[in-house]
């Protein structure tokens, strides 16, 4: 009994813990903005403490915009305990992205951030495109289409009308695609680069303005001409060339010691043009690389010939990820050979490599030959995709995509179940009136054999397996026999996913409608995150108002499985959602409030024991969140205030899967007249679970943080130094009902980076991160970097 | 423990120090050629002036022989070339978001560019100051103490103890000392110093005609010959 009460207590750590554990012994911090103003980007930074003894292969964030149904996945940069990335926004003024975090281990176990992202929880940021003080930018020089003797250059534009607005460190200045922000002499209301010499021939430079909250606030770009020598010769364009490289060394001493590793990667990335061809590479190796294993390192290299008119031939060879429709190619690695050629009037595009590496199982060789499979290995499978479309895209495409992914069933001599899959789909984008009225869709379908081990047979052997195939189906049989290995495993109707959206921007609303439709039978080795046996539509709405301070998002979500009636029961799915995001023009706080309540429920009735995997379902989830952020002066500092507040409440049918959690975030940033900025935050969390049952438990987590960070600059010529450093104090304790424990234990986390660099040498950064446990858990985690970034 | 408290005043001194003299940046050299020296604020070092050097106000600028420079302030992008053999103190003032300018003029040829001009500027001579807007003009510092002024675009206001002249492009004044007035003439073929930096002249093409309603229009084309 007491060894039943003790898995019952693990079960429920497991279980209370998901949203601060994924994976046991793997902890996940994550604090989500919940509105920006807009720049380009919105960057994403997670913490993944991992003592599960599994490393971690890779981080994805998986984000969509408001209106959206399909995710877009971006990897994202490791540093340390600290994963980070940045979602390019679009063009829109305002709007809502929604998003999770996908973290696969090398195991090739897949977990998501939050527990049951997306179909029950997604993070939401609202932005919202600044003012924009583009106009304002003097450009001292040179002039915009400036000639000027390429040993004559000096790169300066002032902007004093919104200085006070400005962050001059985060200031960026490209040349052409060259970021050559580091070699910046910064000042409070202007910037000056001189370079010893610019290659002949025309450049851009661009500049990039941002205020102390990272959002781009002003732009702009113009263009010069350098000349080769005195006396006006304008030489042809040359060749030029820059790249970036990396190396970095960590290591990672994990639960005292009974973990450590030691990882080690660098990359080079080049990039080139002479004339009308460009050219590049990239190349990234690990000491993670196992023959045993899925290809970590990447090899890649492209080159593009642009004619007239931004029509262009492309071919890149090595590893990408490529997206042609997203219903039958995206968001999977691919290894092998792209060809890209646009037209406008007509494309083509073609992908033909491996998904997957094969890697060997374990087994042995029976008397007649046959190989009996221990543990099955990995075939590699190969795929082959092309997509010939009609029209440049801007106003008008009309595309056919067709992919064919199949097992080498040669390629291991131990696995089992190689599997074959054949594709197709159309796809349309219409839009009109200035792109005001935008209409897309496609129509896919697909056959999918999961194991085309003994090859076709013919269709009375099939019969014969399976009665319930009468002649009607011999039909599909024939069709599919020229595509695809077709045996007892085939499904035999194809398998049909549809999508249409319509979006609509007038009056300033922005209305999204969308109707899709994916069949449980539809499957594309070229899109492993698709949601199949899923069908229903989505209604949005942004509208802005008040003179775009003040933006509102609604919408509305239905959907429901079991398309094909094979499902004991049908599970419907609506939510509602609203966000009221408001930025004042005067100097007011910026406030958002969001409402979200999502909701499941199938037709089994409460009291069903028909079975463990027919179970009732009915439960809502609401959530209400609200945030502020203000930027004032006080005793000569500048400061940002900011408070996030929320609240989740879960009802179930079963009081035990029944929680209630509050989230309270308190942030204060300073910045100092000298180069000294500092950040306190205080976080509050409290769950309730399974209040009315007898599996009650409370988790109540309190933080407590500070950082610092100082900038010396010319210390020895143009030299600069940054040194940063965190500490985080939390305090957890969990409480179970039923068995009367009582877990409390501190983390303390220390984080110290410094960063030291020089121009034309690169710079040197060196990290350390430790974690130390105390109280009824007592583990000390310790990680160090050294990484080296050289920009050329 | 009374140790620390001294070195951290002292720091804190220092810093308050330094914020309170650093005066602020006014100016970028976008061009120099040969020699040119820079001489700080109430310093008697110099160093050599090389392009993107950012001036503060009452920094002194001295080119040698067959060198010269060219300067843009950083507010409105006001332009002046100083040619070779000649000094001047940069001097500028902040004033809301612009910068009041002020080139004290000690010896020999200077040229100045105003277009969308921010702030004022002035040009202070031991015979005159003259004060301009939107305008391009010389100013040339002669040795035995003459001040010379040639309009190429615009007007120009002078003003010295004497009284208050306007000059007009194509006019050249000359002030031979604080006390009197001008000599304002036409000016001559080739008193126009050249800009023997390399550069190409700056011409202009103006052309005077009527628009369909009578009204008097100039069309203005400025080139560069090669």
């Amino acid at each position: 009994m007491l060894q039943v009460k003790k898995i019952f207590v693990v079960i429920f750590i497991l279980l209370v813990f998901s949203h601060l554990f994924a994976r046991y012994g793997v902890e996940i911090e994550f604090s989500s903005k919940k509105l920006i103003s807009r720049g380009h980007t919105l960057p994403l930074k997670i913490s993944i403490s991992n003592f599960s003894g599994v490393p971690i292969r890779e981080v994805q964030v998986l984000y969509r915009f408001s209106g959206e149904t399909r995710f877009k996945a971006l990897p994202m940069k490791n540093e340390g305990f600290t994963y980070l990335a940045q979602i390019d926004l679009p063009d829109e003024e305002s709007g809502l992205v929604e998003y999770y975090f996908g973290i696969r281990y090398m195991d090739e176990k897949v977990e998501y951030y939050p527990a049951r992202a997306p179909e029950m929880h997604l993070y939401r940021t609202a932005y919202k495109q600044t003012q924009d003080y583009s106009d304002q930018i003097v450009i001292i020089s040179p002039e915009p289409n400036e000639q000027i003797f390429s040993d004559d250059i000096v790169i300066t534009a002032s902007f004093a009308a919104f200085a006070d607005k400005v962050d001059p460190e985060k200031t960026r200045l490209y040349l052409d695609t060259w970021d050559i922000s580091r070699y910046l002499a910064r000042y409070a209301d202007f910037i000056s680069f001189a370079p010893r010499k610019v290659p002949p021939g025309k450049h851009k430079i661009r500049l990039e303005l941002y205020d102390d909250a990272g959002n781009l606030i002003a732009s702009r770009e113009w263009l010069f001409t350098a000349l080769q020598s005195r006396g006006g010769q304008k030489t042809e364009s040359m060749l030029t060339m820059q790249g970036r490289l990396f190396a970095e060394a960590r290591h990672e001493n994990l639960q005292a010691g009974e973990f450590e590793r030691d990882y080690n990667q660098a990359g080079m990335q080049l990039r080139g043009s002479y004339q009308m061809f460009k050219f590049g590479g990239r190349v990234y190796f690990s000491n993670q690389e196992k023959s045993y294993l899925q290809p970590v390192n990447r090899y890649s290299g492209y080159a593009r010939m642009d004619f007239w008119n931004h029509r262009y031939v492309k071919v890149e060879f090595g590893d990408a990820y490529p997206t042609l429709n997203p219903y039958i190619l995206q968001n999977i690695f691919v290894r092998g050979i792209h060809g890209d050629l646009h037209l406008k009037f007509f494309n083509m595009e073609l992908i033909s490599g491996n998904t997957l590496r094969a890697l060997e199982g374990t087994g042995t060789i029976d008397e007649n030959g046959r190989p009996e499979v221990t543990r099955p290995g990995t075939y590699r499978r190969n795929i082959l995709a092309v997509r010939p479309s009609f029209g440049a895209g801007t106003n008008f495409q009309l595309g056919f995509t067709f992919l064919k992914g199949i097992d080498d069933t040669t390629s291991i001599q131990f696995g089992t179940e190689p599997k074959e899959n054949a594709a197709a789909g159309a796809d349309l984008f219409l839009s009109l009136d200035q792109q005001r009225i935008v209409f897309e869709g496609s129509m896919n379908a697909s056959s999918y054999n999961r194991n085309i081990s003994g090859g076709s047979i013919p269709f009375d052997s099939i019969q014969a397996i399976n009665p319930d195939l009468d002649e009607s189906y011999r039909k599909y049989y024939d069709f599919q026999k020229k595509f695809i290995t077709v045996n007892q495993y085939l499904v035999m109707i194809p398998g049909k996913a549809y999508f249409a959206r319509l979006r609509l921007r007038y009056f300033n609303n922005n209305l999204n409608l969308t109707y899709e439709s994916v069949d449980e039978d539809y499957h594309s080795l070229g899109q492993p995150y698709l949601l199949r046996d899923n069908r229903g539509f989505h209604i949005a709405d942004n509208i802005h108002l008040f003179h775009n301070q003040a933006f509102l998002t609604v919408g509305y979500r239905k959907y429901h499985n079991n398309l094909q009636e094979t499902k004991a029961s049908t599970t419907n799915i609506q939510s509602i959602y609203a966000n009221l995001a408001y930025y004042p023009l005067s100097n007011l706080p910026e406030i958002m409030i969001g409402f979200h309540s999502y909701q499941r429920k199938n037709d089994i009735p409460v009291d069903s024991l028909d079975s463990p995997l027919n179970r009732p379902e009915d439960n809502k989830t609401t959530s209400i969140n609200f945030s502020t952020g203000y930027q004032f002066g006080f005793l000569n500092l500048s400061h940002r205030i900011g408070m996030n507040l929320s609240n989740y409440k879960r009802n179930d049918i079963f009081k035990y899967a029944e929680s209630n959690s509050n989230y309270l975030n308190l942030n204060l940033r300073t910045d100092f007249q000298f180069p000294l900025r500092t950040n306190l935050e205080f976080v509050l969390q409290q769950t309730e679970s399974g209040k009315e049952s007898d599996r009650a438990s409370t988790l109540d987590v309190t933080t407590y943080g500070v950082s610092l960070e100082y900038t010396f600059r010319e210390l020895l010529t143009h030299d600069r130094l940054v040194l940063r450093a965190l500490a985080r104090h939390s305090q957890l304790e969990n409480i179970y009902k039923i068995s009367q424990i009582d877990v409390r234990y501190n983390r303390n986390y220390f984080s110290f980076r410094l960063n030291y660099s020089v121009p034309h040498f690169g710079s040197l950064g060196l990290l350390a991160d430790f974690i130390h446990y105390t109280g009824d858990r007592s583990k000390q985690d310790r990680i160090f970097s050294v990484r080296y970034d050289l920009n050329f | 423990m009374v140790t620390k408290r001294m070195l951290l005043a002292i720091v804190l001194f220092l810093f308050s120090v330094s914020l309170v003299l650093a005066s602020d940046p006014v100016a970028v050299v976008v061009k120099s050629r040969g020699k040119v020296f820079l001489y700080p604020q109430k310093s008697n070092k110099s160093r050599l002036v090389k392009k993107g050097q950012v001036l503060y106000s009452g920094d002194k600028i001295r080119t040698s022989a067959a060198s010269s420079c060219a300067i843009k302030f950083i507010d409105d992008k006001s332009l002046l070339r100083v040619k070779e053999s000649s000094s001047c103190i940069i001097e500028g003032k902040r004033v809301n978001k612009a910068i009041n300018k002020n080139i004290v003029v000690e010896v020999g040829s200077f040229f100045a560019s105003l277009f969308k001009q921010r702030g004022r500027f002035t040009v202070t001579t031991p015979t005159s100051v003259a004060s301009v807007k939107g305008t391009q003009f010389w100013i040339i510092q002669m040795g035995d103490g003459r001040t010379v002024y040639i309009g190429i675009e615009g007007l120009v206001d002078l003003a010295n103890d004497a009284g208050r002249v306007l000059l007009r492009s194509g006019q050249t004044a000359i002030y031979s000392s604080r006390t009197q007035l001008p000599e304002i003439r036409l000016t001559h073929e080739g008193e126009i110093p050249p800009m023997n930096d390399g550069q190409e002249r700056l011409k202009t093409l103006e052309i005077e005609f009527k628009d369909a309603i009578g009204q008097k229009k100039k069309l203005r084309i400025d080139y560069k010959e090669h």
